[in-house]
């Protein structure tokens, strides 16, 4: 057979004819075999286009032992951390007194969970550090109250209606919602002591 | 087709080196082995305390128990008195100073820095001979912790046999042992069986709080631990031990972490002999993750509450060096796991945690996570067997409740076949409370389960919300019990995917995968979904050159192409997390089984066997969505995902084959661009050959075209 030059490769190809003129200038099974060619090579290309993107998940092999953050010991001073741990946001010491309540578990910043306001208080021998104040929330917030006695006792917060046995020695927390405005009392039953007062607005 | 090969080998070198990288090591210490369990746990020692240790500043002392109830505050200013004539002023003095077993060490409120021990060791100290760690710090033999006790330990405790050491404060934050970041560990108990710690903190390390290692028999009571690089309480190799009422927050790694607690069921079944370890009423929030049970071992947790970490409670093997790997025999019972949802890669982002440890702020709340997590997790298994989790309460996590996946052996260093599918089987998931809290308020969970698909008897009841996948083993009243169950060797491949992707996590080098959702990655930047739209380019390129080559002027055919196209839209959606649980992947592959059923039905007389493959790939699609909906097909090591992946492969260089090929001219329907009278038609799109019947329809490689329709003249004289 005679080997003619395919017309769609020289300038005066036509983009409409293109098919046909190859087609004539050559046998069908030569004509056959490359068009079978052409596809493979798309088909190819496609695939590795696939392949390409199923790999860009791959990346480079890292080493058996990554090390972790460094680990430098500090040579100079660090500023002092003797702060008490906040235990709002935890439900294993609930019980029957205490409402627990614990926010929301919706958020995904590290101050998820904590209150709005935490109130530390320490009752000992009948006085009650800091002396019984007035202490100002907006209607919603959530309040850990932290408190500290040497007896056992009852701990209630009038108006939410959230109560909490108090253990002698022990820091314990009562963690509530203020959703209605007013002023309420924070008391302990059996000592009969008002620790503060809850102003909500 | 050499490109094709090169591009799949390509792929596949890729794949088998992504396989062989393993996650960072949790931590590097000298072979230890397991205590030979002739111990047991230590009772407490009430009474007069033998050894003493306090400051001298009396002033400050009367402050801190002035608000202590009365009968406390008068017996510490009695031992005080007492303390300032034969007492110590530092912790490590008075361990020096034990030299018989049995010895009570009561340490009075206070701050104790423990100025002697607390600077970087001189002379020999400073020359020791040892391997480095790829963590930076040696890794000494006993005999080299025990010349040089200060090298990597604000306090050491080597040797002693069952040592007392208690804080005498109303609270444990009364007696306060501070690290200030210059140690590895605050306190090492090594090789010291007995030992019982109670009532105070330890905090402020580049490693360990409370560090025991290779007891025999360890009480932790009512001790709090925090501001770690890793973890707050480590113990290690260790047997007959207990912690409980304890509190352990702010830690790049876990709070609480019984790494290669003794593994004293290992061969066991169901049925346990005895926990080596027990965790009870302790809380561990706001670290990386809660628990970390690497070879956590015969673990009895319960009553324990994991809450405000990254993920709440991981036990696994998936890193090397542990003795008694694979995991197995832990029991979590009536914990309390909710709200694990804290992003603490952003840390690692923003260079945070690039800056030395005392820099980055733990005490503010920053933590510097170690390790690749799925953040929004409840309890993780990463390889583990024989694992009981029964009536806890899990709730307010924003990914799932459990977490279950295999962990082939070579990635713990383990290369021998037959352990490779060593795990993660037969764990229990029974009686567990989902989405609610103990007081019965709705915090439900995103997911119930993701699992991975792999390992025998896994089971799970009592669940409630949707799970990944949707169909999974129920168990049965008794242990061992599994209806619905199988024995995959291998998980699905695109969780796979995802695993291997999410692994390449390395704090140091602040590389976060970008395909992983762990790390933030959403929508089309996840690799499932990348996977999800390369295979459904691939599918539609490949299927749709097909359908028009073979099938377009057949109505089966191009019904089958329009839902195979619908199914592979769903199948992208389907990969998103919003949708990967719900009904649209088993939609998905129901459409395309159906696609290809009904395409390779129609082909079968053109293309016999390419035919049948087509169907054959379309039966395994559709056995896959009943595989995830309806009941997992029991027996097969491998799942229909994978058999439908290979076979696809196959079957996409099979089909480019098929449609580029001559068609034959034994057409399912005539071509209407040929005149048999005239011979080709010059416009055809097609290439018919003329006469009409020449060759006979068969698969065997191009057709004989027929004679020549333009012969040469010359060539019939030549």
């Amino acid at each position: 057979m005679t080997h003619r030059t395919p017309t769609h490769l020289t300038p005066t190809h036509r983009a409409s004819t293109h098919h046909a003129s190859a087609r004539d200038a050559s046998t069908p099974r030569t004509h056959g075999r490359r068009a079978t060619a052409r596809r493979t090579r798309t088909l190819v290309l496609a695939l590795v286009l696939a392949a390409a993107l199923t790999a860009a998940g791959c990346s480079r092999p890292t080493t058996h032992h990554k090390p972790g953050t460094s680990h430098d010991t500090a040579t100079g001073p660090v500023d002092p951390a003797t702060q008490p741990p906040d235990e709002s946001g935890s439900d294993l010491h609930d019980d029957d007194h205490g409402d627990g309540s614990n926010g929301s578990g919706a958020q995904d910043t590290p101050d998820d969970g904590l209150p709005d306001k935490t109130v530390r208080i320490t009752v000992a021998g009948g006085k009650v550090t800091p002396p019984p104040g007035r202490i100002e929330l907006d209607r919603g917030d959530r309040v850990a109250l932290v408190v500290t006695t040497d007896r056992a006792d009852e701990l209630h917060v009038h108006g939410v209606d959230a109560s909490t046995a108090l253990a002698a020695g022990r820091a314990t927390t009562l963690s509530f919602t203020v959703d209605r405005t007013g002023l309420f009392e924070v008391e302990t039953h059996e000592s009969e002591l008002i620790l503060t007062q809850l102003l909500v607005r | 087709m050499p490109r094709i090969r090169k591009a799949l080998t390509a792929l596949a070198a890729c794949v088998v080196v992504l396989a062989g990288a393993a996650p960072a090591a949790a931590h590097e210490e000298r072979p230890v082995g397991f205590p030979d369990g002739s111990g047991s746990v230590p009772e407490y020692r009430d009474g007069e305390p033998d050894l003493l240790v306090c400051k001298s500043d009396r002033a400050d002392f009367e402050r801190r128990v002035a608000g202590f109830p009365a009968e406390l505050r008068e017996r510490n200013l009695r031992l005080f008195e007492r303390c300032q004539d034969d007492g110590f002023r530092h912790v490590q003095e008075a361990v020096d100073a034990v030299d018989e077993a049995g010895t009570n060490i009561a340490i009075l409120p206070g701050l104790y820095q423990e100025e002697p021990t607390q600077h970087e060791p001189g002379g020999e100290c400073a020359e020791l001979k040892a391997p480095d760690s790829s963590f930076g710090y040696q890794i000494l033999s006993y005999e080299q912790q025990k010349q040089c006790p200060a090298n990597q330990n604000l306090i050491a405790i080597l040797g002693k046999k069952d040592l007392q050491i208690e804080g005498t404060g109303a609270s444990r934050g009364d007696v306060i042992i501070d690290g200030q970041y210059t140690k590895l560990n605050v306190i090492r108990a090594d090789g010291s069986d007995g030992i019982y710690f109670r009532n105070f903190t330890a905090q402020r390390s580049t490693f360990n709080s409370l560090y025991i290692l290779a007891g025999d028999g360890f009480v932790i009571d009512d001790v709090l631990t925090r501001w770690n690089d890793e973890y707050g309480f480590l113990t290690f190799a260790s047997d007959h031990g207990l912690y409980k009422d304890c509190e352990s927050y702010g830690n790049g790694d876990s709070g609480i972490y019984p790494g290669s607690a003794s593994d004293v069921n290992s061969g066991r079944g169901y049925d346990v002999e005895r926990y080596s370890m027990e965790i009870t009423g302790c809380r561990s929030h706001h670290n990386m993750v809660g628990y970390s049970g690497t070879a956590g071992n015969s673990v009895w947790a319960h009553d324990n509450e994991f809450d405000h970490n990254m993920a709440g409670a991981t036990m696994d093997s998936a890193f090397p060096g542990h003795p008694g790997l694979p995991q197995d025999h832990a029991k979590f019972e009536r914990n309390l796991i909710h709200d694990n949802n804290l992003d603490y890669y952003r840390y690692v982002r923003d260079g945070t945690c690039a800056k030395p440890p005392a820099e980055r702020g733990y005490e503010k709340g920053v933590v510097c996570p170690q390790i690749s997590v799925p953040v929004g997790s409840g309890v993780i298994t990463a390889g583990g067997n024989y694992n009981l989790f029964e009536d806890n309460w899990i709730y307010g996590q924003q990914r799932t409740a459990f977490v279950l996946h295999s962990v082939p052996a070579f990635i713990r260093g383990e290369n021998s076949v037959g352990k490779q599918w060593d795990t993660s089987h037969h764990n229990r998931y029974i009686g567990n409370h989902l989405g609610v809290d103990r007081q019965g308020n709705s915090r439900p969970n995103k997911t119930s389960v993701w699992w991975d698909g792999q390992g025998e008897g896994n089971c799970w009841s009592d669940l409630s919300g949707p799970s990944n996948p949707p169909t999974l083993p129920s168990c049965g009243s008794s242990p061992g019990e599994v209806s619905g169950g199988s024995d995959r060797i291998v998980g699905e491949p695109v969780k796979l995917a995802q695993l291997l992707v999410c692994a390449e996590y390395d704090v140091k080098a602040r590389k976060l995968p970008a395909g992983c959702d762990w790390y933030g990655a959403r929508g089309v930047e996840r690799v499932e979904t990348q996977i999800a739209l390369a295979v459904a380019a691939v599918l539609a390129l490949v299927g749709g050159m097909l359908w028009w080559r073979t099938l377009r002027r057949d109505r089966w055919g191009t019904a089958a192409a329009g839902v195979g196209l619908a199914g592979l839209v769903l199948d992208v959606i389907g990969s998103a997390s919003s949708y990967a649980h719900t009904a649209i992947p088993p939609v998905a592959l129901l459409l395309l089984g159906l696609w290809w059923g009904v395409t390779g039905w129609r082909l079968r007389e053109q293309r016999t066997v390419f035919g049948w493959v087509t169907v054959g790939l379309g039966v395994l699609t559709l056995l896959d969505a009943f595989d995830k909906t309806v009941v997992l097909i029991p027996w097969t090591p491998l799942g229909p995902a994978w058999l439908r992946t290979l076979v696809g492969i196959v079957w996409v260089l099979w089909a480019v084959v098929a449609a580029a090929r001559q068609p034959l001219h034994a057409d399912a329907a005539p071509d209407p661009d040929v005149d048999p009278d005239q011979g080709v038609n010059p416009d055809a799109g097609t290439e018919q050959p003329v006469p009409a019947a020449t060759a006979p329809a068969t698969d065997d490689g191009p057709t004989d075209p027929g004679p020549d329709p333009d012969p040469d003249p010359k060539a019939a004289t030549a």
